[in-house]
C-alpha cells in the first residue's frame, strides 16, 4: 500500500508521491546555483523563440515520452527521467528511453514518494539507467514500476543499470529563483524559450484530474504540493505573464508502452497549459529546477566518427 | 547586368540585322544586281558578327546561349555552382548556460533542418563545453584547436572534404554557407 494520497482519474488510481523537503533538501537546495540574471532573454527574443505556436510542435514531438506512472509514487522520478530525454534531444543527443523506477528504487525503501532536491542530486551524482540493459548477452527491460506490481530490480540487472546510469546524467541543473514573481515569471518563460525542461511541483485537488475547457490544468491553491510533473514549452500570451507553460504528466496516454500501458488519458495527450500563479503557487515549498544540459554518452559512435574524420 | 536580362533587353529592341540600315535604293535598272549585292554584304557581315561565339571550344566551360550577347568580349563565366555539398557532421562547442538568444534559434534551425533531411544527411550534437568534463568533450575540444578554433565553435566533418572548424556562426544558414563556400 502506496504511503502518499491516491487520486483515482477516469476509474484508474494514479500515483502522486511528491513530499515535503526535509531540512537537508532545504540545505542541499541553498547550495544550488539559481538562473542567473545575465542570462535571462527579453519579451522579444522569448516571442521570437515561440512564434508559430512552437507549443504545439513541441507537444507531438515529446508526446512520444508521455509516461504513467500507475500506482507507484513516482511522480517526481518520472519527471526527472522524460526531463533528462528532453534535454537530451534538444542538445541532439540520440534519445534513449530512461527508467523512472531505477530511480525511485534507489531512492526508497517503499512506495513513500521522494523529494525534489533527493532526485536533483542523484541526476548528477548517480544517472538515471535506460529501460532496456544488456545482461548476459540479452536485453532485458526494467519494470514501469516496483512496488505497486512489487516487481524490485535485482542481481545483475540492477547492477548493471547501475552502470549503464553514468551515462545519462545531469552534469548543468539551475533552480528557478523564488523570491520575486515576476523574476520567476521571466526565468520560466526564458529557460522554456530556450527548450530547458523544467520540474516542478503542485497540488492535484478533487478537480486536479481534469482539465477545463481552455486546456489547462486546475491546481489547487493554499496546499504545500503532492505532485512533481515537468514543464516542457510554452504559449506566448504577453502581459506580464509572458507566457504560458506547457505542463507534461506522467498519468498517460502512453504512446509508446516502453513507458507504461496506456492508462488514463489526461489532458492533451499528456499535456496541459498552466498560467504562472498555478505554477508559483508551491515554488516557496518545492523549488522547480531546470536541466540545462546532460553528459555526452560515451557509446555515442557519432563522436569517434567526428574524431577520425578530424 | 546578368547576361539573361541583357539579351532580353536586345530582343526587343531587334537583332543587328533588322537594325542595319538600309541601303539607299539605287535608280531603277541596277535593282536587281544591288539587292543581291547588299544581300550578300549583311550575310557575310552576320558570318563575322557571329563567328566567335561557335568557334572551336577550348578548354573550360562551354558557353551557354545566354552568355552571348554584345558583352560577349567582357563576359566571364558565371561561377559554376558550388560543388560542395552540406552533408556531414556538426558538433557545436559552446557552453549551454549562457547561451544567447541567437545560439538557442540556431540550435533550434539545426534541429529542424536535420529532421527535414534526415540524420544520413546532416547530423549534430552540442555539449556542455563549460559543465561537462567528460574525456570525450576534451578530446572535441582539443580537436578543434589543432583546427585553430576554440570554444564557442563548430566542428564540421563533412561528409565528403576536408574537416574544419568554424568560429561560432551568427545563424545556421550562415553556418552553412560558411562550410560550403
Amino acid at each position: 500500500m502506496a504511503d502518499f494520497e491516491q487520486t483515482i482519474v477516469d476509474g484508474f488510481t494514479v500515483g502522486t508521491g511528491l513530499l515535503a523537503p526535509t531540512e537537508s533538501d532545504s540545505l542541499l537546495m541553498a547550495s544550488i546555483q539559481a538562473f542567473p540574471d545575465n542570462l535571462i532573454y527579453d519579451p522579444g527574443d522569448i516571442q521570437r523563440l515561440l512564434d508559430n505556436n512552437r507549443w504545439k510542435l513541441d507537444e507531438d514531438k515529446y508526446s512520444e515520452f508521455v509516461r504513467n506512472q500507475e500506482q507507484d509514487g513516482q511522480c517526481n522520478c518520472s519527471a526527472n527521467a522524460s526531463g533528462v530525454q528532453i534535454s537530451a534531444l534538444n542538445q541532439g543527443f540520440p534519445v534513449t528511453p530512461l527508467s523512472a523506477s531505477f530511480l525511485y528504487q534507489l531512492l526508497t525503501h517503499s512506495d513513500t514518494g521522494t523529494t525534489l532536491p533527493s532526485t536533483f542530486q542523484a541526476l548528477g551524482d548517480i544517472g538515471i539507467s535506460p529501460i532496456e540493459v544488456q545482461v548476459g548477452g540479452m536485453t532485458k527491460r526494467l519494470p514501469n514500476t516496483i512496488y505497486s506490481t512489487r516487481t524490485p530490480i535485482r542481481g545483475e540487472l540492477l547492477e548493471q543499470a547501475k552502470v549503464e546510469a553514468k551515462r545519462f546524467r545531469a552534469v548543468n541543473l539551475l533552480k528557478v529563483p523564488v523570491d520575486d514573481f515576476g523574476k520567476f515569471k521571466i526565468v520560466i518563460a526564458t529557460m522554456l524559450a530556450r527548450k530547458i525542461p523544467i520540474v516542478w511541483a503542485w497540488h492535484v485537488g478533487k478537480n486536479g484530474t481534469r482539465i477545463d475547457g481552455n486546456g489547462y490544468m486546475i491546481v489547487e491553491f493554499g496546499k504545500q504540493g503532492n505532485h512533481a510533473n515537468l514543464l516542457v514549452s510554452a504559449k506566448w500570451v504577453g502581459g506580464s505573464d509572458i507566457v504560458h507553460p506547457v505542463d507534461m504528466n506522467s498519468w498517460g496516454p502512453t504512446r509508446n508502452p516502453i513507458y507504461g500501458p496506456p492508462g488514463p488519458s489526461w489532458g492533451r495527450r499528456g499535456f496541459a497549459f498552466a498560467t504562472m500563479e498555478q505554477v508559483f503557487s508551491c515554488a516557496q515549498v518545492h523549488q522547480p529546477y531546470g536541466i540545462i544540459s546532460i553528459n555526452v554518452d560515451s557509446n555515442d559512435s557519432f563522436y569517434n566518427d567526428v574524431l577520425q574524420a578530424v | 547586368m546578368p547576361p539573361s536580362i541583357s539579351i532580353r533587353n536586345r530582343m526587343q529592341s531587334g537583332s543587328p540585322v533588322v537594325q542595319a540600315p538600309q541601303p539607299v535604293q539605287p535608280p531603277s535598272g541596277q535593282q536587281t544586281g544591288l539587292k543581291l549585292l547588299a544581300v550578300a554584304i549583311l550575310v557575310f557581315a552576320a558570318a563575322i558578327y557571329f563567328r566567335p561565339s561557335y568557334s572551336a571550344p577550348g578548354p573550360g566551360p562551354k558557353p551557354t546561349p545566354d552568355q552571348h550577347d554584345d558583352k560577349r568580349e567582357d563576359a566571364k563565366p558565371s561561377p559554376s555552382p558550388s560543388s560542395k555539398k552540406f552533408e556531414g557532421k556538426a558538433v557545436f562547442l559552446a557552453p549551454r548556460s549562457p547561451m544567447p538568444p541567437n545560439a538557442a534559434k540556431m540550435l533550434a534551425d539545426a534541429a529542424a533542418y536535420r529532421d527535414k533531411v534526415g540524420k544520413d544527411k546532416f547530423d549534430y550534437r552540442n555539449p556542455d563545453t563549460k559543465e561537462d568534463k567528460s574525456d570525450l568533450v576534451i578530446a572535441l575540444v582539443n580537436k578543434a584547436q589543432a583546427l585553430g578554433k576554440s570554444p564557442p565553435c563548430v566542428l564540421w566533418a563533412p561528409s565528403v572534404g576536408k574537416e574544419t572548424a568554424v568560429d561560432w556562426p551568427q545563424s545556421f544558414e550562415a553556418f552553412m554557407n560558411e562550410v560550403t563556400k
